[in-house]
């Protein structure tokens, strides 16, 4: 009895020492370094390929590890905070340049500036490699705290029915916001519907308003838009909901919501990405058949938006170099390609744009989504560039258009407010 | 007999041990329970008071600003306005959810065939989950969701009342929700009441020659007053805190029209990394909460004293 109890204490014993002396046992030659990768809502949709992707960096760097971990897109900013706080955070981030630009102005992400070369760097779109650099207040020149990865360029999406209900030609669809102001009007008195959605919860109804010429700040980092141009794009919004051209639900609802209207053909435009398409196909087949794809509504002065995602580098990381260099092999040209083609996004890389995937001919809608976002690629620029202070800017902007949608104020005062809070 | 005689010493007063045994051994029992709300309560709190006298950002180290952020909470119209939010929250929803549970928690509490489903019914919300409840709502609240449709259907003529997009109407809509979810929750506290009254009050009230409504206002309601108390409290604390619903349905907006103090916390903690402030705006809920709370109780025992 008393041997037994002690053959398990023993064997007990060696198991916890087994267990905690895990790292000192192993055997000369295996990994030395480990690599947290952290991405934002990839699984288990790319389950195979990122798998095969970090074993392939394995393979090429046989002392590394890679381990993969997959965060839902709401709890990223929460989780990679308090995990940098902790210094528990990942070696590799998956984030987007408003967030990353967040963890930049506090120093928590490391410069690549510095860490890539002139000719790695070429392999990117220059205005997209632009879009993950912030001027720091004070600073001659930019931090760049992430590489571009995998981009969407939204275009507009809408319904041929709708249109031609509403006595529009449907192979014409508007091309600017002022004509598809002019249209809303035709289409909620023809049809009952309306013509489109832009929420105030993410960043596209200011950069709608950049498009529309709105300055956002000037050389001096104070408001910019305090003069005719600023309260054109006020008025626009203003109008357009005073109006009952656009729905209400702007005001407190998503995107989401956005895409569930589209589906259930209450909206004729959809100003969103590529890759909604094959959603709408899933859940809304009636609609889909009758979706057709235009390019990005423009502004002014014809420029195009682009959203994009980005690979960054937590400062704390103890093996920076190697995480620079995972990253440069997630965000290369070949791995982008097949990439793009799983997730049906746009790539960062100029070679893998050039692909016949992205400038061949469109058999299917989907096909003609993909081409027509591709082609606005090398236009395309972030039109709300990592400022310090964005978020605040955004919130600012946001509550005195909506004081003046809803009435408590003109736009002139609006405009006037909010450049008066921005400037302090 | 000298050795009855010490025994019964010993008896009298036990050796030392035991003695700290009697008086140290109900601590030792609680001690893992003190350990566990130690680290997930106390720690917590005590680091909150601490940080609500720095700036901290999460990412740096805090740094001591004394008083600061307390001073601009005075001055933080945003804070005025959340606070305002919060207390009329809490008038719209606390007075609904201590009365109609109780006049629920009296028609369920009868036998008839069938109560059962009614009061699974009545509690079915409580079960559902607050995100789901939330997106079920936001639906129906839809410039075309159901609710416009059967308000237009009975009043004859299209209706489309701005429930969440209005400022004048989005806190009361919200409030709906809370509403709705609540009371079920404590329509089984007062249930539970109800059923602890002993019956032969309302025999004896019976024999008297009282009639029902008699028995209900002198009998049930007075010995419901301590239940009264519990849901006055728990929904008061409850209200306060008031986050999900807002977040789901209208992330503090129409222009700040449903911004309440837990949203703005949220707010200007996780958004803004603002965390000496947001612990600073935690601490004033923590006093108001507290403020409220003993409010009621003291209202109640004065109530109590009267009758």
């Amino acid at each position: 009895m008393l041997t037994s109890r002690r053959r398990f204490l023993l064997s007990t014993g060696a198991l916890l020492l087994g267990a905690c002396g895990g790292r000192q046992l192993a055997p000369p030659g295996t990994a030395k370094i480990r690599l947290r990768f952290w991405t934002m809502q990839l699984k288990p949709t790319f389950d195979d390929y990122l798998n095969r992707v970090i074993a392939d960096f394995q393979g090429q760097y046989p002392d590394t590890t890679v381990e993969w971990v997959d965060v839902p897109w709401g709890e990223m900013e929460t989780k990679i905070l308090t995990a940098v706080a902790a210094n528990t955070g990942p070696d590799v981030v998956n984030l987007n340049p408003p967030f990353a630009s967040k963890l930049a102005e506090r120093d928590a992400l490391l410069d690549l500036e510095t860490q890539v070369s002139e000719a790695e760097r070429a392999a990117y779109f220059p205005n997209l490699w632009r879009a993950n650099q912030l001027l720091k207040a004070g600073a001659s020149s930019p931090v760049t705290f992430g590489l571009p990865w995998y981009v969407a360029s939204d275009i507009t999406l809408y319904n041929r029915a709708l249109l031609e209900d509403s006595g529009w030609d449907a192979d014409t669809p508007p091309r600017t916001y002022a004509e598809l102001a002019q249209l809303a009007p035709q289409i909620r008195e023809r049809t009952g519907k309306y013509a489109f959605m832009l929420t105030l919860d993410g960043s596209q109804v200011l950069e709608a308003m950049v498009q529309m010429g709105l300055p956002l700040l000037d050389g001096e980092g104070k408001a910019g838009f305090a003069n005719p141009a600023g309260e054109a794009a006020f008025a626009y919004w203003v109008d357009l909901f005073q109006s009952g051209g656009i729905p209400r639900e702007v005001l407190t609802e998503s995107h989401r919501r956005t895409l569930e209207l589209y589906q259930s053909g209450e909206l004729a435009f959809l100003l969103t990405g590529p890759q909604f398409l094959r959603q709408i196909q899933e859940n809304a087949p009636d609609i889909a058949q009758v979706t057709d794809v235009a390019p990005q509504l423009a502004g002014l002065d014809g420029r195009i938006s682009a959203a994009v995602m980005n690979v960054a580098i937590p400062k704390a990381t103890p093996h920076p170099e190697r995480a620079v260099q995972f990253a440069l092999f997630l965000t290369n040209a070949q791995n982008q390609l097949e990439f793009s083609q799983l997730a049906n996004t746009l790539p960062s890389t100029v070679a893998t744009a050039a692909d016949p995937y992205f400038t061949g001919t469109a058999e299917t809608v989907v096909d003609k989504a993909r081409l027509v976002s591709a082609a606005q690629l090398p236009q395309a620029q972030v039109l709300i560039p990592p400022v310090e202070g964005l978020g605040d800017l955004q919130k600012i902007i946001y509550e005195e258009l909506q004081r003046a949608m809803l009435g408590e104020k003109s736009v002139q005062a609006a405009v006037r407010d909010a450049a008066q809070r921005w400037n302090g | 007999m000298a050795k009855k005689t010490s025994s019964e010493l010993s008896r009298s007063s036990p050796p030392r041990w035991e003695r700290l045994w009697i008086h140290s051994g109900p601590y030792l029992f609680l001690l893992p329970a003190l350990i566990l709300m130690g680290i997930a309560a106390f720690w917590p709190m005590l680091q909150a008071v601490y940080l609500s006298l720095t700036r901290y950002d999460l990412l740096s180290a805090p740094t001591w600003i004394g008083l600061e952020n307390y001073l601009r909470l005075t001055r933080d119209p945003l804070f005025w306005r959340a606070l305002g939010n919060t207390l009329m929250y809490v008038g719209l929803v606390v007075p609904p959810l201590v009365w109609l549970p109780l006049g629920l928690a009296i028609l369920v509490n009868r036998r008839l065939p069938g109560i059962g489903i009614f009061r699974l019914l009545y509690y079915l919300p409580v079960v559902f989950s607050v995100v789901v409840a939330g997106l079920a709502w936001r639906w129906l609240y839809a410039e075309n969701g159901l609710l416009n449709h059967i308000l237009s259907v009975l009043s004859g003529h299209p209706l489309r009342i701005p429930w969440l997009t209005d400022p004048r109407w989005a806190l009361f809509s919200v409030s709906l929700v809370t509403i709705w979810k609540g009371l079920g929750y404590y329509m089984v506290i007062y249930l539970a009441g109800l059923q602890g009254i002993p019956a032969h009050l309302y025999e004896a009230a019976a024999l008297d020659g009282a009639n029902r409504w008699q028995q209900h206002r002198w009998i049930t309601l007075p010995l419901m007053r301590p239940y009264q108390l519990l849901v006055l409290i728990l929904s008061t604390i409850a209200a306060m805190k008031v986050f999900e619903e807002v977040y789901l349905l209208t992330r503090g907006g129409p222009v700040y029209s449903t911004l309440t103090l837990v949203y703005y916390l949220y707010e200007r903690g996780i958004s803004n990394l603002e965390m000496g402030y947001a612990s600073a705006l935690g601490l004033v809920l923590f006093g108001v909460v507290l403020a409220l709370s003993l409010g009621a109780v003291r209202l109640y025992s004065r109530e109590e004293e009267k009758e």
